[in-house]
């Protein structure tokens, strides 16, 4: 065992920490990053800059993003970096990128690559549809060949990105007939092409999330990305788990934050650390963040040793990590956001509703803006489909 | 970084199930509960195998290796809920008197632990304290060169069947840390009957003569080598209860898979792989936390509050683990002939030991009076 970064990977976190503190302003808390113009422009230039050392393309193989490949932990060091930061992580083309590389044809990856890598474009996930969202392969948005092009026609929604970004990979169906999982395919459109409409709705969290309306959209045929009706095997199939996520790294940014204000600022006249309930809210709470950093690292570690071919045997490390891990992580973050968050804003009393910008509200309205988000963890998977994931896949429970 | 055990841990772990399987199968464990005392056999096996001495400096007799190594034999040993006074005497007792760094303590009174040849537990839990040295008011009277010992400890690991006790005493000068025989003139040993059947005792001590070479540690040195021992045994202790939860659940997934009701395996149900999901979870954050905490702490590069949060969490998550194992297997598992409440039984008594979950969140909590980072 060895448990510790290397002096290489202590480097490596120190520059990414000395690039994020120059660049994010101390009071930055980002509730508006996609919104009002200016936020927006904030949210992409830190993209770019990001893009301009390489840092958008760790993951990607040597000959695209013209650099040595960084490994899992380098990667997940950014990201827990970015995460504890509150950079304005906009997730301009992971996803779509990693299907390009895979599937996508040199002409696609010469056309659309290098912008990527510099987030000089951005790529959103075109998936969500009313009767398809667990249940992705429910979808029914229709591509029909015609010609050179394929004409688009359906609805996409509870989009992150589309209002502001320039591409969807879109899932649709291209053979109707087909069983459930085959006959999709993944097709690329420019969201300015004529018959695309962008309907962006205001959340719970303070962001739009957009409805898209493909009405006879049309699109080169040379936009398809890997196998036409493969997808779900293929480009759909570049899985949201490659990538490593922050893991607890921002909630542990807002624990300490909260941390310190319990200990500086006094509500009704005296500081929150003085009553152990608090203090015991507070242990409950540390404790099990601790639990998740080492959950993720030694998830991170895992893929890592399995991307490089080595098994990870579960003797060797005394058991567990199962396939579903990072349904475990998942299941941790969806589940501890929303309890801490609205156990911190029942200490706080009727200051805790108060928003940011209100000259009462406590830390910058965190904890207000943190209760309105953590309604947001349905987002790639309530928790029951996480842990039926992990019934499944875990633990070899039949299926239902 | 690298979670990978080493070859030689691998093969402790494997060499040790596989002889544990065969030794130590739950009528073992029943017969010795029935008996009220230790499953000997297990323990002269146990003792002539060398692991015993795993853990134990080589001054002490010991075969070296570290906390860690410990803990991952307390993981086999409760995947069987092996009874045998493995934590209290080789763990505990030989951390104390370890920690003492009383080279002539060391040398005497470790090999006869190392070898299993004695059995050593420590005492310092009373009746107005628990788990900490601050509290501590059993009486320590200097008396010519050494004391005369007068008070009564509580939920003393093992002590029934103890040899010597490690006792923490207070003297007019502070802490005292001294080891008494159980034959000892004016020490009473009484079995404190608890939900695990194991044997925790009271002790009294009533004008018990310690000699000056029966002093192991005085002030800070007997502060040091108690919160050493404080700690090494919430890590075994959690290696215990990671081993005996897995169990637990393990025995969850099988009857969940096999027991039809409504024409289908439980399994098969949303309610019942929803618990499992969340088992698993819980399970799998403790192995982590554990892990790595032990593994950290035998480095010297973790404290006692990393050991504070995954006693905490492993209290909890056994805790809820095996309610919700108990939840799945109703019934069957509420009669006595049904092995699973061995196991919850043994459980719910460690989670209580070396200090429950609000113990371990007030230190945690205290600790958080200061600002973090900037």
């Amino acid at each position: 065992m060895q448990l510790d970064f290397s002096p290489a990977e202590e480097a490596w976190r120190s520059e990414v920490v000395e690039f994020l503190e120059a660049e994010i302003p101390g009071d930055y808390r980002g509730e508006t990053a996609y919104e009002d113009d200016k936020a927006y422009e904030f949210t992409r230039s830190f993209a770019r800059k990001l893009g301009a050392r390489n840092w958008l393309s760790l993951a990607w193989p040597e000959e695209y993003s013209g650099q040595q490949r960084k490994s899992k932990t380098e990667q997940a060091i950014l990201m827990a970096e970015i995460g504890y930061h509150r950079g304005p992580f906009m997730n301009f083309q992971s996803d779509p990128a990693s299907a390009l590389i895979s599937y996508g044809t040199d002409a696609q990856r010469d056309r659309w690559l290098e912008d990527l890598r510099t987030a000089e474009i951005g790529f959103c996930n075109g998936l969500t549809e009313p009767e398809a969202g667990s249940d992705l392969a429910a979808l029914s948005f229709s591509a029909v060949e015609e010609g050179d092009e394929f004409v688009l026609n359906g609805e996409k929604i509870f989009n992150t990105r589309a209002h502001r970004i320039e591409y969807m990979m879109v899932a649709a169906r291209t053979t109707p007939d087909a069983t459930k999982y085959r006959g999709i395919s993944a097709i690329v459109c420019d969201l300015e092409t004529p018959g695309v409409t962008v309907v962006p709705k205001m959340d719970l969290g303070g962001t739009n999330l957009s409805w898209i309306y493909f009405d006879n959209v049309r699109v080169p045929k040379d936009n398809l990305i890997g196998t036409k009706d493969q997808a779900w095997y293929e480009a759909l199939s570049v899985d949201l788990h490659s990538r490593p996520g922050s893991g607890p790294y921002s909630s542990q940014r807002t624990f300490d934050d909260f941390v310190q204000f319990c200990n500086q600022e006094p509500v009704g006249g005296r500081l929150l650390i003085d009553a152990e309930e608090t203090r015991l809210m507070l242990a409950e709470f540390a404790i099990e963040l601790e639990v998740q950093r080492q959950l993720y690292w030694r998830t991170i570690w895992a893929r890592e040793q399995r991307e490089s071919g080595n098994d990870v045997i579960g003797e060797k490390i005394g058991g567990g990590l199962h396939q579903a891990s990072s349904s475990v992580l998942g299941l941790w973050q969806k589940e501890w956001t929303p309890r801490f968050m609205h156990a911190a804003y029942r200490l706080l009393g009727p200051y805790g509703q108060l928003k940011y910008g209100d000259r009462w509200a406590p830390m910058l309205g965190e904890i207000e803006r943190g209760v309105r988000l953590s309604h947001s963890n349905h987002a790639h998977g309530t928790p029951e489909i996480l842990k039926n994931v992990m019934a499944h896949r875990g633990l070899d429970m039949p299926r239902s | 970084m690298d979670f990978n055990l080493s070859d030689e841990q691998v093969l402790l772990k494997q060499n040790s199930a596989r002889m544990l399987a065969d030794a130590c199968p739950t009528d073992v464990v029943r017969q010795a509960e029935d008996d009220g005392d230790y499953a000997a056999d297990l323990w002269r096996d146990l003792s002539d195998l060398g692991w015993l001495s795993l853990g134990i400096s080589e001054d002490g007799g010991g075969a070296g290796g570290t906390i860690f190594d410990q803990m991952l034999l307390a993981e086999e040993f409760g995947k069987v809920l092996a009874p045998v006074p493995y934590v209290a005497s080789n763990v505990v007792a030989a951390a104390a008197i370890e920690g003492s760094g009383n080279a002539q303590a060391i040398a005497r009174w470790l090999p006869p632990v190392a070898s299993g040849s004695r059995i050593a537990t420590l005492a310092i839990a009373e009746s107005d304290t628990l788990w900490d040295t601050d509290g501590i008011t059993l009486a320590a009277t200097a008396d010519g060169d050494g004391y005369l010992l007068d008070g009564e400890k509580l939920f003393v690991l093992d002590g029934v069947f103890a040899d010597d006790i490690v006792v923490g005493a207070r003297s007019s000068e502070g802490v005292v840390l001294a080891i008494v025989s159980t034959d000892a003139s004016g020490v009473t040993v009484e079995r404190m009957d608890n939900i695990s059947g194991d044997g925790q005792a009271s002790i009294r001590f009533e004008r018990v003569a310690v000699a000056a070479d029966q002093v192991i540690a005085t002030g800070d040195a007997a502060e040091q080598a108690l919160t050493r021992a404080f700690d090494h045994a919430c890590l075994a202790l959690c290696g215990s209860m990671l081993g005996a939860a897995q169990v637990g659940m393990d025995m969850a997934v099988e009857y969940a898979k096999d027991r039809v009701q409504f024409g289908r395996a439980i399994g098969g149900f949303q309610a019942i792989q929803h618990k499992l999901a969340t088992m698993m979870k819980e399970l799998e954050s403790a192995r982590a936390i554990i892990y790595s905490t032990a593994w950290q702490y035998s480095l010297g590069n973790a404290d006692s509050q990393a050991v504070s949060m995954a006693k905490a969490w492993m209290n909890d998550a056994s805790d809820r683990s095996m309610w919700e194992a108990h939840q799945i297997h109703a019934g069957v598992a509420y009669m006595m002939e049904f092995d699973l409440q061995l196991y919850t039984r043994r459980c719910k008594s460690w989670e209580v030991l070396f200090g429950d979950t609000r113990h371990h969140r007030v230190q945690i909590g205290n600790a958080l009076r200061a600002p973090v980072r900037p």
